[in-house]
């Protein structure tokens, strides 16, 4: 992805690395709540969504359907 | 602590409500500070905080549907959703997009905080500071986009609305003139004032 050919791509792409370092030092996680609810709201949907679905009749196996006899000729 | 793609994969196996929960306190612990530098200097300070949330809700609410298993793509799936909410903060307060360059000495804290740096780092650093600083507001953009946050050419061209070999070449050209500043900055006679 990087292009580094050049010494002026390759000293940035090493500023970029190293200010991403120092930046998620400085800057730690403080908004986990933020995912949490989000993820506990979308599963309160999930579960909404499963117990407003009708139950499902699974269709009766080959074995179980009685041969239908042919008209009478 | 696992890393970050390994969590990803194992979250979008787990089903229950508790074991999700306790996986994205771990996700988001590596990724918020992530997540942020992708923001950084994008929007009014005061309200980083407010489009960092957002961005976190939409991707704790897609993540089972991240299917790639590659840590390079998970951080670009992220860069996605993150440009979509960047460009929704500007379109609610019908302003434009733009890149705020950042003051030199902020960028020293931030390498600074990184680790321990050899001589020639701090020259390559101290030249890089420089020449990112001197280019003209396009160029900065451009270059701060492709080698500092590390987006590929074609999320630059979706970005800016601009053709990939446009961007290839506007990056090139940058490149070229950021070169040419470089050099006499690298030159032993002349030492860096």
């Amino acid at each position: 992805m990087q292009d580094d050919n050049t010494e002026a791509g390759r000293i940035l792409h090493k500023l970029g690395d190293r200010l991403r370092a120092g930046f998620v030092k400085k800057h730690p996680a403080r908004h986990l709540d933020a995912a949490r609810t989000a993820i506990r709201e979308q599963y309160a949907r999930e579960q909404e969504i499963k117990r407003n679905q009708p139950a499902t009749v699974p269709p009766p196996s080959q074995a179980n359907v009685k041969k239908r006899k042919g008209p009478k000729l | 602590m696992a890393d970050l793609i390994t969590l990803v994969r194992t979250y979008r196996l787990t089903a229950g409500i508790a074991d999700r929960l306790r996986l994205s306190d771990e996700i988001f612990l590596q990724l918020e500070p992530l997540l942020r530098f992708m923001i950084y200097r994008k929007v009014l300070e005061q309200d980083e905080d407010d489009v960092l949330q957002e961005i976190m809700k939409a991707v704790a609410v897609s993540l089972d549907t991240f299917k790639k298993n590659s840590h390079d793509d998970f951080m670009r799936w992220c860069r996605g959703i993150a440009r979509h909410k960047v460009h929704d903060y500007y379109h609610s307060r019908k302003k434009t997009d733009r890149m705020e360059p950042v003051p030199p000495e902020e960028l020293w804290g931030y390498v600074d905080e990184s680790g321990s740096l050899s001589a020639q780092d701090k020259l390559d650093l101290e030249t890089a500071i420089k020449i990112i600083n001197a280019k003209k507001p396009r160029c900065y953009d451009f270059l701060w986009k492709y080698h500092i946050q590390a987006w590929d050419y074609d999320e630059i061209a979706e970005e800016k609305e601009m053709e990939y070999h446009t961007v290839v070449r506007t990056i090139e050209r940058c490149l070229k003139l950021a070169q040419k500043l470089m050099l006499p900055l690298m030159s032993p006679r002349k030492p860096l004032s």
